[in-house]
């Protein structure tokens, strides 16, 4: 029988949260849930680094830690540029409905509204 | 030891671009902005010019120890004769493409945008290619992810935002798969530095499952079939400086990075069917790439899914690589020096032609040729390149390829070779039939256009056709580089 040491525990536990990212990545649709999948995938990759470092319990390794430290700056960033991106898509969408459903208004007869409404929403930064 | 200078110009390599992004960031000019970037892209063709002719010369690697820091806890660049070359044709191709971008945004706040984002990618560019680091590699292939990415979304429109978002998911699940392969690597060996890496490298599970992550990552990075689907949608709706920039030379880097941990780093592994499944995604790709261009209705559609297919054949040089390394190497590399000119000044021609035409849906483009006669010339020149015709850099590829192939025993990548070829001249002929026939049709086309801003693409036209002419002296260059 296998002793169940810190870095075999890290290890199956990062290959749980693999799993979990990887099917969160691919079933979902939803394009800010597969960015919330993609974080929970390099949770699990860190998790491998941690491992790594304590494959020796008596001697710690330092280098996974920097490894894991610049890719969780790495992560961070992507995750803001997605962010960021996702909600200028938003906005894209919503622009898009106002504009059917003022289309739909155009009937009751106001263009007037209609351009007024535009000019703030349509052309964001 | 090599001399000062080149030890010194390559830690530059990064420093200078880096510098240059942050620089374009903060000076408020746009007129200062170019002028620096014109500057330093100058700059970098210079060092890297010296830079390969030492490296071929001397026929061995450039070992730069950066800080004095000896691997394995430093990290070292090296510049190594694929590396050389693939520096040369980034700050060629990069030059070209700086003196294009120029004069092609029309609105200030766009192109203050585009300039420090451009330099982000051309330092991630050149990162991954003197990187000798398998996590610093990483970090470089993130940096030039995330410039993409952005360089894509500042082009502003709906389209563009949803095809860079699903380029930045495609791209950091490829990157974090990359990681995944470092971490197992990293497990098993402990060591990063890609030489040390190189010697300690055995034939067990782990080192085969790290192997499998990079390649699946990389694979969605350099978009080979079946994991093209997003580049069509990132590369047509990108500008035009940015599209010609990621087809010609970002997908490369990943294909760079998958070639040297393939038959560099973790060579024992890699086994015959491997490589020949390798082979036959690069043959799908050939032949359902350019089958999709000839089926698409816009022109930089047309130009995306080519790309699609100019990777596959890089993949199909793999299954050589077992048998004769030398010839299959110069092959690759061969190939993406052509296609890489060849398909940025395609790029670039057909950026122009969309912007004079305010559009470019193929059917409405009929005999726009006696408007914009130098776009379509060079587009012309460059298709001639995809396709093989001989004087050109493609023909002098596609023939050390079909050598190599039947050399090895493997002639059936051969017939792949030539219905590639056959359809890549039907998609690009299409384009060709449609703007020099029916002149009496052509568009009347609104508002000013000029063509000054396509020297950069002349230029880069002329080289697919200056290294077609010169096959026998660049081939015996890169041979030596072994």
């Amino acid at each position: 029988m296998i002793m169940l040491t810190q870095s075999i525990l890290f290890s199956i536990c990062a290959a749980i949260l693999l799993a979990i990212g990887l099917m969160g990545f691919l079933l979902t649709s939803d394009f800010l849930r597969k960015l919330l999948a993609l974080n929970v995938i390099g949770m699990a990759i860190f998790m491998v680094l941690i491992a790594a470092a304590s494959a020796d319990p008596n001697a710690i390794d330092p280098i996974p830690h920097a490894m894991v430290l610049t890719g969780i700056v790495v992560a961070a960033a992507g995750t803001a540029l997605g962010l960021n991106l996702a909600s200028k898509i938003a906005r894209f969408a919503r622009s898009i409905q106002n504009e059917n459903s003022t289309q739909q208004n155009k009937t009751v007869g106001s263009e007037k509204v209609r351009s007024e409404k535009h000019t703030p929403d349509g052309k964001g930064k | 030891m090599p001399p000062t200078f080149y030890v010194i110009s390559t830690p530059l390599l990064l420093v200078l671009p880096l510098f240059t992004a942050i620089l374009c960031f903060v000076v408020p000019s746009i007129s200062i902005k170019r002028y620096i970037s014109i500057f330093v892209a100058v700059i970098l063709v210079i060092i890297c010019i010296l830079q390969a002719s030492y490296v071929l010369d001397s026929a061995e690697p450039l070992h730069v120890i950066v800080g004095g820091w000896e691997p394995p806890l430093g990290i070292k660049l090296v510049v190594n004769g694929f590396g050389s070359i693939m520096l040369l044709m980034t700050s060629i191709i990069g030059l070209a493409i700086t003196f294009y971008s120029i004069h092609y945004f029309e609105s200030n706040d766009k192109e203050s945008r585009f300039w420090p984002l451009w330099w982000f990618l051309i330092t991630g560019l050149l990162g991954v290619f003197v990187s000798s680091d398998i996590f610093n590699t990483y970090i470089m292939l993130e940096l030039l992810g995330l410039a993409s990415v952005s360089l894509i979304a500042i082009q502003g429109t709906q389209k563009a935002l949803q095809a860079s978002y699903q380029y930045l998911l495609v791209g950091l699940l490829g990157s974090l798969l990359y990681l995944l392969g470092v971490a197992i690597i990293y497990r098993t060996y402990g060591v990063l530095d890609n030489e040390l890496l190189a010697e300690l490298a055995q034939n067990n599970l782990s080192t085969k499952l790290a192997l499998a992550f990079i390649t699946l990552g990389m694979m969605m990075k350099c978009a080979l079939f079946p994991l093209h689907f997003w580049l069509p949608e990132a590369h047509s709706n990108a500008s035009a400086p940015v599209s010609a920039m990621l087809s010609a030379l970002v997908i490369k880097a990943a294909f760079f990075i998958l070639f040297t941990f393939w038959f560099e780093i973790l060579t024992p592994v890699v086994t015959m069917s491997a490589v020949t499944l390798m082979g036959f995604l690069g043959a799908c790709a050939v032949i359902y790439g350019s089958y999709r261009a000839f089926t698409a209705p816009r022109l930089k559609l047309l130009v995306a899914y080519s790309t699609v297919a100019q990777i596959g054949y890089l993949f199909l040089a793999f299954p050589l690589m077992i048998d004769t390394p030398e010839l299959a190497r110069t092959a690759i590399i061969y190939f993406i020096v052509a296609h890489g000119c060849a398909k940025a000044a395609m790029f670039l021609s057909a950026g122009s032609i969309q912007k004079a035409a305010g559009h470019d849906r193929l059917a409405e483009l009929k005999g726009i040729v006696i408007h914009l006669p130098v776009s379509i010339f060079i587009f012309a020149v460059a298709s001639a390149s995809l396709i093989g015709l001989p004087p050109s850099g493609g023909f002098i590829a596609k023939w050390l390829l079909l050598k190599n192939a039947v050399q090895s025993g493997q002639w059936w990548w051969v017939v792949t070779l030539f219905i590639g070829g056959l359809l890549a001249s039907a998609y690009l002929f299409r384009v060709l039939n449609l703007t020099f026939t029916s002149v009496d049709q052509a568009p009347i086309l609104s508002g000013t256009y000029s063509e000054k801003k396509l020297l950069g693409a002349a230029v880069l036209a002329i080289i697919t056709i200056l290294i077609g002419l010169n096959a026998i002296w660049l081939t015996s260059m890169i041979g030596s580089s072994a």
